[in-house]
Order: structure tokens, then sequence, then C-alpha cells
């Protein structure tokens, strides 16, 4: 599911929600893992050094208190989940558990270790560490991935003090099983992706008399010891490099590269010139570099389609312009943009035109049925006429006094959505439609969105904006309940305050019925709904632009974070060809 | 003097507490709030989630109070832990501010070591070609801001000819004391942040040489016989030192937050990129802790230079 809108570009640890229970609920026993030692070349070279650049430094090493995309990046490479998805389909798969299983009722959780995991010190990997990390979120004040384990029958309680230990949780030899409160369809991918932390060196932070001990302060979060990763840390320079070397006891066979490295530039366009001078291996860019990057001839590309989409969303709570509660003035709106001239000219034709709300690569996609709103002004105009608007002298719609005009607001220095703000204002024009741009910094456009203060609705959410343009990193789960369910109009992140029975209850059934066939039914509906009444114009996907020098060889970049990654899954496998030419 | 000295200490304390007071209330006041930020990459968190986060970072609290408990800790060396960045604010500019000095303190040697023998020259050959030529580099060197040099560098040198990296202090897989290295980093940034006092110092000895040697005291000199160089560095210069020591106040201001802009530029890890980056994210220790530490280096600056003032020219210590 979605999270908050950034300026800078997608990242995408983003929430682990769960998807393919099916996987783990009809067929109760996965088979084992998909990344043997054994699919390494022959021939690969062993030794050298990746240097991987990123324009924003990761902020902490540990899956407890890390947020970002940056942090994840890194301790991605350190600490790894209890399962993965396939970076394709999303779907889950063995990882430090080589099985799992979700219950009937939906309501439990099982993981089975691989047997003989070993932290990268030699000291066995057990099942304690998985309960360990859950009582470390739990108890943690700074942390904001609770709602990771809040559903996990007495966490709450244990997190309060009121519990010596989370009483859902068990550990029985190599099997932990997690007990939840209700059915919850995501918390397979939730809990199961989330980066196990070693309770030998964090287990000293907490206390069984004082419940608020947490390890929030710990030094290790910055430097951690150990590892279950292909790499361990090294050294971390502030704003600069962090440096990891190979693990030597990792799981699924040590990595060809001596070292990885992350460096920090201070923007896209210096990454792109590092990735010129070889400064560094691999970067993802701006589509503003991309044709000169694509001349290079050291340098290959790998562009992916992020789950997330940009787009125009439709206030429903604005008081003066209820006309935006009108499906047929939204449909004309969706008719009246050529979408796919804003991908050709701004995205250089890297993105994907969005029908709907859940992204084309995922298992819960269904391109069926969806109408494609293909360019057409006329219709556009036909729609808002048959919605009982008269054109009025100067252009512009009008309908008992009242004109077909509103602003459109995004974040100052995004150019891809202040592009699509110009275009947008220009063609809207054209079907009779008179839309005001405005710009705002991030942190102000913000703050109008996330605080209800319309004159009119604002008692019943109504944020102080007319149309927005934004857009919304995914993880691997179709879920969408804090996105589009009407009980996040208030304070959550549905924003436009959309309200619909119908998308509703898809969302519920497919949060709480985990069978594959069910949820595929629930989001087919919901994203045929959404399709139909286009409370957001849904914009377009933006392919992320990697590049990688030649030396590197093994990268298999997808769309779903694997690893907390889309592009790192397997840099145990990456290898370096030749020594960097320097 | 010493009771000079005492009195401008005691003076500076009231314009450091108005900066720390300052700065606190324009962070709060802008718009936007780090929580925001923190909460970015999480999703499905309620309204008493991000309560409690605001909770547990003491940011519910009164301004007053949170500014009163800011100082009482400051007071006491601990800036608090990063927002963000989950470690102490201390530990993070004990970092970064080493690098900014070892910038700026090469930056202000070559803006001293080209500006100064730069506006002597002119002043020497006034009207001559060498004045119009030095003239031209001061303006320039004024109208050209600092990131437009960095990036015009970076393009140029690291990007197309491939002499310089495009960025960073060293080199992945270098020593920390690779000397070679480090200038190879330093050369860039140094020369973009210098430009500007390379300008200004010339100008500024430039006049001040022209108005001593307009003097009578020059008159002697030279009637005495000396060489002109002999008139210019022993009686010229030492009387055009005073007002100098002014620009060197300004100067180190000027090297401080010149370097923000061009360590961003530069991706040099020093206080310009911490302050940059925690000022967007709205990370309120780290930012308070930069405006402590920026602000004792200029307020020291100015002491600095007002006691050298003071010895260099006793009417000044009893004025």
């Amino acid at each position: 599911m979605p999270r908050l809108p950034r300026s800078r570009a997608a990242g995408v640890a983003g929430s682990f929600l769960a998807l393919l229970v099916l996987a783990a609920a009809c067929a109760p026993a996965a088979t084992g893992p998909t990344a043997p030692p054994a699919a390494i070349a022959p021939q690969a070279a062993r030794g050298g050094r990746a240097v991987v650049g990123a324009f924003s430094d990761a902020r902490v090493l540990n899956p407890v208190l890390s947020s970002d995309a940056s942090s994840a990046e890194v301790w991605g490479r350190v600490y790894e989940g209890l399962i993965a998805v396939d970076r394709n389909s999303a779907q889950p798969q063995p990882r430090l558990a080589e099985r799992f299983d979700v219950s009937e009722d939906y309501k439990t959780l099982t993981f089975a270790l691989r047997p003989g995991l070993v932290w990268s010190d030699g000291t066995p990997f057990s099942g304690e560490d998985v309960a360990f990390t859950a009582e470390a979120v739990m108890r943690s004040k700074k942390t904001v991935r609770k709602n990771i384990f809040q559903n996990v029958v007495g966490a709450k309680a244990f997190g309060e003090g009121t519990a010596p230990t989370i009483d859902g949780i068990s550990v029985d030899g190599d099997v932990v099983t997690f007990r939840l409160d209700k059915p919850n369809c995501p918390a397979l991918t939730d809990i199961g992706l989330f980066g196990i932390i070693p309770k030998s060196v964090f287990g000293k932070y907490h206390s069984a008399e004082d419940a608020s001990k947490n390890i929030d302060d710990a030094p290790e979060n910055v430097a951690p010891p150990l590892s279950t990763g292909p790499f361990v840390f090294q050294e971390w320079r502030p704003n600069d490099r962090i440096v990891l070397a190979r693990n030597d006891r990792y799981a699924f066979g040590p990595a060809l590269l001596d070292e990885w490295v992350y460096k920090v530039h201070p923007d896209a366009t210096a990454l792109a010139a590092a990735l010129k001078t070889g400064e560094i291996d691999v970067a993802r860019v701006d589509a503003r570099d991309l044709e000169d990057l694509q001349r290079q001839d050291h340098l290959a590309f790998y562009p992916y389609l992020a789950p997330g989409y940009t787009y125009i969303g439709w206030n429903q709570l604005r008081g003066g312009k209820e006309f935006l509660q009108s499906t047929a003035v939204r449909q004309a709106l969706a008719y009246g943009l050529d979408v796919d001239q804003v991908i050709g000219t701004v995205l250089s034709g890297q993105g994907k035109r969005m029908l709907a709300h859940t992204p084309p690569t995922s298992w819960a996609y269904d391109p069926e049925g969806l109408n494609d709103y293909a360019y057409d002004p006329a219709r556009a105009r036909a729609l808002i006429e048959g919605d009982g608007w008269m054109m009025g002298a100067d252009g512009v719609y009008e309908k008992n006094g009242e004109r077909l005009e509103f602003s459109m607001l995004t974040n100052s220095g995004n150019k891809i959505r202040e592009t699509l703000l110009q275009v947008a204002v220009e063609q809207y024009r054209q079907i009779g439609v008179s839309v005001t741009p405005r710009t705002e910094s991030f942190e102000a456009l913000t703050d109008r969105l996330n605080k209800s203060r319309d004159g009119t609705y604002g008692d019943a959410g109504g944020r102080d904006f007319d149309a927005v343009i934004l857009g919304w990193n995914m993880g691997p789960d179709a879920d969408a309940y804090g996105t589009w369910h009407s009980s996040q109009i208030k304070t959550g992140q549905n924003q436009i305050g959309y309200s619909d029975a119908q998308v509703d209850a898809a969302i519920e059934s497919g949060r709480t019925v985990c069978g594959m066939p069910e949820r595929k039914d629930a989001y087919r509906a919901f994203n045929k709904r959404l399709n139909e009444e286009q409370p957001y114009n849904f914009g377009f996907a933006v392919n992320t632009l990697l590049f990688a020098n030649k030396r590197i060889s093994g990268i298999e970049p997808g769309p779903f974070p694997n690893l907390q990654n889309s592009y790192l899954w397997n840099v145990e496998r990456w290898s370096v060809a030749q020594p960097v030419a320097k | 003097m010493r009771r000079f000295v005492v009195r401008r200490i005691l003076q500076a304390i009231p314009t450091f507490l108005g900066i720390t007071l300052l700065a606190f209330l324009l962070m709060r006041l802008a718009p936007g709030d780090p929580l925001t930020m923190m909460v970015a990459g999480a999703t499905d968190l309620s309204a008493e989630d991000v309560d409690a986060l605001r909770r547990a970072h003491g940011l519910d609290r009164p301004y007053v109070e949170q500014y009163v408990t800011w100082l009482g800790r400051a007071a006491t060396g601990d800036f608090g832990q990063s927002l963000l960045y989950n470690r102490p604010v201390g530990q993070m500019i004990g970092a970064a501010l080493p690098n900014t000095l070892q910038l700026s303190a090469c930056a202000m040697l070559v803006a001293l070591l080209v500006g100064v023998p730069l506006g002597a020259a002119a002043a020497r050959w006034r009207d001559t070609p060498i004045d119009h030529l030095v003239r031209v580099i001061s303006v320039a060197g004024h109208a050209v801001p600092p990131f437009w040099l960095g990036l015009l560098f970076i393009l140029t040198m690291a990007v197309q000819a491939r002499l310089f990296p495009v960025g960073g202090m060293l080199s992945i897989g270098k020593a920390e004391w690779d000397v070679g290295d480090r200038l190879l980093h330093l050369i860039g940034p140094v020369l973009a942040l210098s430009l500007g006092g390379v300008a200004n110092y010339s100008r500024y000895v430039r006049a001040e040489l022209l108005e001593v040697l307009g003097q009578d005291l020059i008159r002697t000199a030279r009637a005495k016989g000396l060489r002109e160089r002999a008139v210019i560095w022993r009686h010229a210069a030492r009387n055009a030192l005073l007002p100098m020591i002014t620009a060197l106040g300004g100067l180190l201001a000027y090297l401080v937050s010149g370097a923000v802009v061009v360590e961003q530029v530069f991706a040099w890890p020093g206080m310009g990129r911490l302050t940059y980056e925690a000022a967007r994210s709205k990370d309120y220790p780290i930012v308070m802790g930069v405006v402590v530490v920026s602000s004792l280096l200029l307020l020291t600056s100015y002491l600095l230079r007002d006691v050298a003032y003071a010895a260099a020219d006793p009417r000044v210590r009893h004025g």
C-alpha cells in the first residue's frame, strides 16, 4: 500500500503488505529456496568492489527504526527477513524460513527456519532472534513500524509492559509461530519481510522490570556488528559512504564481491556525472540524463517499472468545488488529458499509463474491463454538457452561475509533476475547464494535505486544496486500505475524501479473506470501480532508470522490492569483470 | 586590555542567545514538521501512533518549554539525538566540522595568498593594464556565484577532462591521509569557495594601500630614497593592516556560509551538507547544534578580530 508522497525519487522499502497468501494457504509447504549458490556461474570472477550511488544518505541501519528507502538499501544487505518476494510477481518465497504457512482461519502464521543458520560471527541464528525483533519494535518509542506486529496477540500488552513476553509468538526449536487477533492478509509479507536483528546484540537494552527501556539510542543502530545477509558492516562516513564487506558465513553462499559500497552524492545530476567518470558503478538517475548516459559505452541500462504512480487527485470534500463530486465531470477530466503525451515528453517514454490503483505488474492487477480513457476532447465536452453545463462567453463551462474552474496544486522542484501540471492546465482549457496552476514547497503542501481545514467539509475531513498532483510508492502487497478506505478520510491518507461502499467492501475482503482467488476477485472489483469512478486521474507509472557500469555483471532488477530493494536483491551474485578504469 | 576582552565576551553572550532563539523560532515557524519526514516511509500509522512519536521526541511540548529544555541540555554540552539519524548530534557535528574547517582554512589561505598580492600589485601599478586585469578578476569574482563556478569545474575538469573527481573528499579504497588524493578532491571546492575572497581582498588591499600611499609618511619614506618595494611592504602595508583585520572577520563569515553551497555541489561531507540535509528534513536538534557551533565560530572570529584591532590601535580599547 502506498505511503506518503515524497518529493524525492521513489524508494522502495515502503510497507510490506502481504500478498499471495494463497501461496501459503493453498500450498502449505512451500518448497526450498529459489536462489541456491549453484546459480553462480562457474566462470564469474570473485573479489573486487561494487560502488552503488545514491543521493540521500541512510539514516539508521536497523529495520526496527528505519522508515526510509535509503536505510533499507543498506540494512537490507545485513539483516535478512524470514521470507522474500519474487521481484516480478511479488509472490512470497522462502528465505531465512525454509517453509511458511498460513492457517485456514488466516490467523496463525508459521515459519520454519532453515537448519544451521548462523550470524556472521558464527553464533547460531534462532527463533529467539525473531521473537526479540518483534519485542524490540513493540518497546521502541521511535519506531514507525509498530503496525507490523501490533495485531499479534499480546504485542500491545508487551509494549506497555503488562506482559513479560508477546503471548502470540511462540518459538519451538526452529519453528516460529505468530498468532494474530484477527485475519489480516498482508501480515505474511509484513512480518515475513521484516529484517531480523540479533538478540545477542540488542537484548541488553531491554529490561524485564522496566518497559520504558528500548533499543532506540543504541550505538549498534548505526554500526550493526552482526549480519545474516551477504555483507557485514565496516564503516560509515556520514553523507559520504557506507562500506560493507563480504560475509563468508552467508546462508546462500558467500558473495562474489569482497566489498559493497554505498556512496552518497548530492543529487541525481551528480550521480549521473559520477557514473560517467566511473566513480560509482550503479545508480538510478533522472529522465533528463537518460540520453546522455545511454550514449556512454561503458554503461548498461536496466529500466524497470516502479510500483507506484503519479496522479491528479480530485478533492471530494471541497466547499465550492462540489462539481468534482460528479462522476461525469471526473470522467471528462480523464478523457480530456493526453497522459501519453506527458509520458513521451517528460519521461522520454519511460513510463506507463495507469488505469487504476494496483501496479500493472502485480498479481492483483487485471486489465480486463478497464476503460483506458484514450484522449478524446470531444467526448470530454459531451460528458460535461451531459452533466448540465453550458459553455460560457469566455470558453469556460458554467452551470447556475458557477464556473467549471478550480486550482491544481503540486510541490515545486519536481519536474515531472510540474510539467504534468502545465499540460493539464492547457489541455483542460481546451475542454472548457479553467485550471489555476499552483506550486508550493513540499512541506507547505504536506501541511495543507494533512490538515482538515476546508471551510465547508473540515469536520468531515475535507483538506485544503481543490486538485493535487502527487505520487504513491507501493509495497509488494495489493492492500489499499490506508489510501482508499473511507475510514481513512479524517486522519489517514485518503486525502481526497473519497468514500464508496463498493470500494470499501472490496478492500475489506482483500484484507481478510486471504485465499488467492478471493483476493484476486476483490482487487479486480476494486480497480474496476476506481477506473469507472475516476476519483483520481490515475496518471502514469514511471520507470526506474537504473544504469550500471558494464564491468558489473549479474544485475537483474524487477519491479517489486525484494529484500528491501528491487535491484539489490541478488547482490551476492554480482561480480566485477575488470578492475576500475581510472 | 583584559577588561576589554572580558567586556567583549560578555557582550557576545546575549548575541549568541539571540541567534539560537531566532534559529529555534524560524525552524518551528517554517511550514512542515519533522514527523512528516519520519513517517514518510511508513503507512498504516494511526493518528495516535503519530502522537506517540511526537511525545517520544518531546515535540508536543510548548515552544518555550522546548527551547528552555534544549538550552539547559546544550549548556552541558548535550545537543540531543538527531531526529532522523538516530545518533547524538555532537557526534555528527564532530565528524563534519573538521572537514569543513579543512576546506574553509584552505580557501581562506588561498584567498589571502592570492588576494593580497593582487591588490598590492594593483595599487603599485595603478591605472596600468595590471590594475585593470585585477579589477576584471575581482568583479568577476564578485559576480560569479560559487555554486556555478563549482558546477562548471565539475563539468569541464571532472566529467569531460577526467582530471578531478566529481565530488567527495576521499576516493574509495584510498587511505585516510593520502595527501595527493585529498588535494585532488580539495582543488575544486577551494577554487569555488576562495574566488569571492580573492575578489574581496584584492579590492580591499588596493583601496587601503592607495589611501596610505597618499599620506605624508610615504612621501617622507620615498624622500629618504627607499626603494618602492620597501615603501610598499614596510611602510604602506603596515598602516593598511588595520582596516584589513576588519575585512578578515567578514571573510570568515563568508567562508562559513559559502561552504554550505559549495559542500553541497562537491559532496563534501562537512557542516554544510549536514545543515542542508537537516534543514530539509526539519531535523531540529542538528540544525540547532549547527547554529550553536557556527555562531560560536563566527563570534569567536569577530572577537579575535576586535582583540587584534585593539592590540593594533590603542584608541579602540578605550573607546
